[in-house]
């Protein structure tokens, strides 16, 4: 991992973000709602990134929005972790009906377009973040579980699995305890990989209208913002846009340099 | 002190049905080792699974008794079962190298089996796990080292302590000198001796190595395509093998020698 030179790009810039964010109110030079000029002003000193069609601070703005992107993206990720482990657990230990049923439920999942799914949901419910966070995690845990499902499977073959329900284990002791913990490599890939996902899919949903409510800000409706100013404003759209690429190719490159820190090439030393 | 009846073991599989233990009847007496003697797939392994009623689909257990101490284990709800595996019948498996879990201590290991079967305490059952790493001749202040910490020998030394740790009646050992080499089969060998007469272990041993039986059984069942086809006392059955199959064996031995 310390080799990897892009994974560890990506790591100090997701640290970076996940500082700014919670330093928000700290280092933040206004406050997000605040109108601290007349209209939409060029990045200037006053206004480093400049300020929006409402005068209001861009910079600020972003580093709040921060806080909204971040939180859904972990939120939404930990909910498609937690549902995705179990369903692919439980479906790769028992197998026969049990593994069916599950894994029609995943494909019957997959087969739906999530965003419209998403869309649906959240038309019915007030959109707000914390429907936002669900909603997302409810539509992306079937890739969790098709990858828990697959190590499962394969772990459920290794005979320390067979010693464990010799020495009298219960099912969920060997799911849970040693299982589980063989698994995690994949998981956290997954994880790392899904939460870039999450990020996307509320920028969509939040520029769609969908998803996080004015006058709260955040990268996805900061973006939608800004479409009717593009060509006099176009700093209100660069830099969430920029804030959201540079996000998402940071947890791509986290994911991947862990994933070949897991690679059996790379694995032989230890175990 | 263990008695199986007629027991039967079927895999359904795509071909059709393999009877992998066709009828197999034997008794098990206190402090004796049973060796089970055959060839892959014989059945011997299936009938050691069997009598922890650890058959997985495809396979399942169709017919006949195990009795342990006068109950039928065939006919316990599994959670009684569970409590029998571990507790009153132990395995030991033939891969020291894949029947430790990788990311748990050796200690972590042995103290579950005790905390599941004795309800003891943590601490108390720390003790006890030290105690059975003492009896297979580990340092006891390597419990919190991780599997891969140890040689080959040593781990299945620690798959015994984790089998007798919670002081069974009954062991059944699938191959556990398959993997190692000779001089470590030799320790192995002679620590199961030990053992046997130290807690009074009766121990099923199943293996293809007519040596090792001829070594450490008082008694021999020798298995063909899932059936017994002799049993007896192994010198006896070494000298004088009535069953075609038993002479094939023994004859190839002697080819060796």
């Amino acid at each position: 991992m310390k080799k990897n030179k892009t994974a560890m790009f990506g790591l100090i810039i997701m640290g970076l973000f996940f500082c700014l964010a919670v330093l928000a109110p700290v280092i933040a030079p206004y406050s997000p709602d605040e109108i601290s000029s007349a209209g939409a002003n060029q990045p200037s000193l006053q206004h480093l990134f400049g300020t929006d069609d409402l005068g209001r601070d861009v910079l600020s703005r972003s580093l709040y929005g921060a806080q909204i992107s971040l939180t859904v993206g972990v939120v939404a990720v930990v909910i498609a972790l937690l549902l995705g482990t179990l369903a692919g657990a439980v479906a790769g230990y028992y197998g026969g009906w049990v593994d069916g049923l599950i894994m029609r439920m995943v494909d019957v999942m997959f087969a739906f377009p999530s965003i419209f799914l998403i869309l649906a949901i959240q038309s019915m419910l007030t959109p707000n973040i914390y429907n936002v966070m669900v909603v997302i995690g409810l539509t992306s845990w079937m890739g969790v579980a098709r990858l828990v499902r697959g190590e499962f499977l394969r772990i459920r073959q290794l005979q320390y699995v067979e010693a464990a329900r010799a020495i009298g284990c219960s099912d969920l002791r060997i799911i849970f305890r040693h299982m589980l913990p063989n698994a995690q490599g994949p998981i956290i890939v997954a994880a790392t990989l899904g939460m870039a996902g999450a990020i996307l899919t509320e920028s969509a949903l939040s520029f769609l209208g969908m998803g996080v409510q004015p006058p709260m800000s955040s990268w996805g409706n900061m973006l939608m913002d800004s479409q009717a100013y593009m060509r006099d404003a176009p700093w209100m759209a660069i830099i969430p846009g920029l804030l959201i690429m540079s996000t998402v190719l940071s947890l791509y490159f986290i994911g991947e340099g862990i994933r070949e820190t897991l690679s059996p090439k790379e694995r032989n030393a230890g175990s | 002190m263990l008695e199986v009846k007629n027991l039967s073991v079927n895999y359904y599989v795509d071909e059709g049905t393999v009877n992998a233990v066709a009828g197999v009847s034997f008794e098990l007496k206190e402090g004796e080792i049973l060796g089970v003697l055959g060839e892959s797939g014989s059945g011997k392994s299936t009938l050691g699974f069997a009598l922890l009623r650890l058959i997985d689909q495809p396979g399942k257990i169709v017919g006949g008794e195990i009795i342990l101490n006068g109950r039928d284990l065939l006919l316990l709800p599994e959670n009684e079962m569970r409590r029998i595996r571990g507790a009153a019948i132990a395995m030991v498996f033939q891969d020291p190298f894949a029947s430790l879990n990788p990311v748990l201590t050796i200690g972590e290991q042995i103290i579950e089996s005790i905390i599941l079967h004795q309800g003891v305490k943590r601490g108390e059952a720390r003790e006890k796990a030290a105690e059975a790493l003492r009896a297979v001749k580990i340092d006891p202040a390597r419990i919190d080292d991780y599997p891969h910490q140890f040689s080959g020998g040593m781990r299945q030394r620690v798959v015994i302590a984790m089998a007798l740790a919670c002081r069974p009646e009954i062991l059944i050992a699938d191959e556990p000198t398959t993997a190692l080499d000779v001089t470590i089969q030799a320790e192995i060998l002679s620590l199961l001796r030990e053992l046997k007469a130290q807690f009074n272990l009766s121990i099923i041993y199943i293996t293809h190595n007519f040596g090792i039986i001829k070594e450490l059984c008082d008694r021999v069942v020798v298995m063909h395509k899932g059936a017994i086809v002799e049993a007896g006392e192994p010198g006896a059955i070494f000298d004088h093998p009535r069953d075609p199959y038993t002479k094939k064996l023994v004859d190839c031995l002697r080819e060796l020698r």
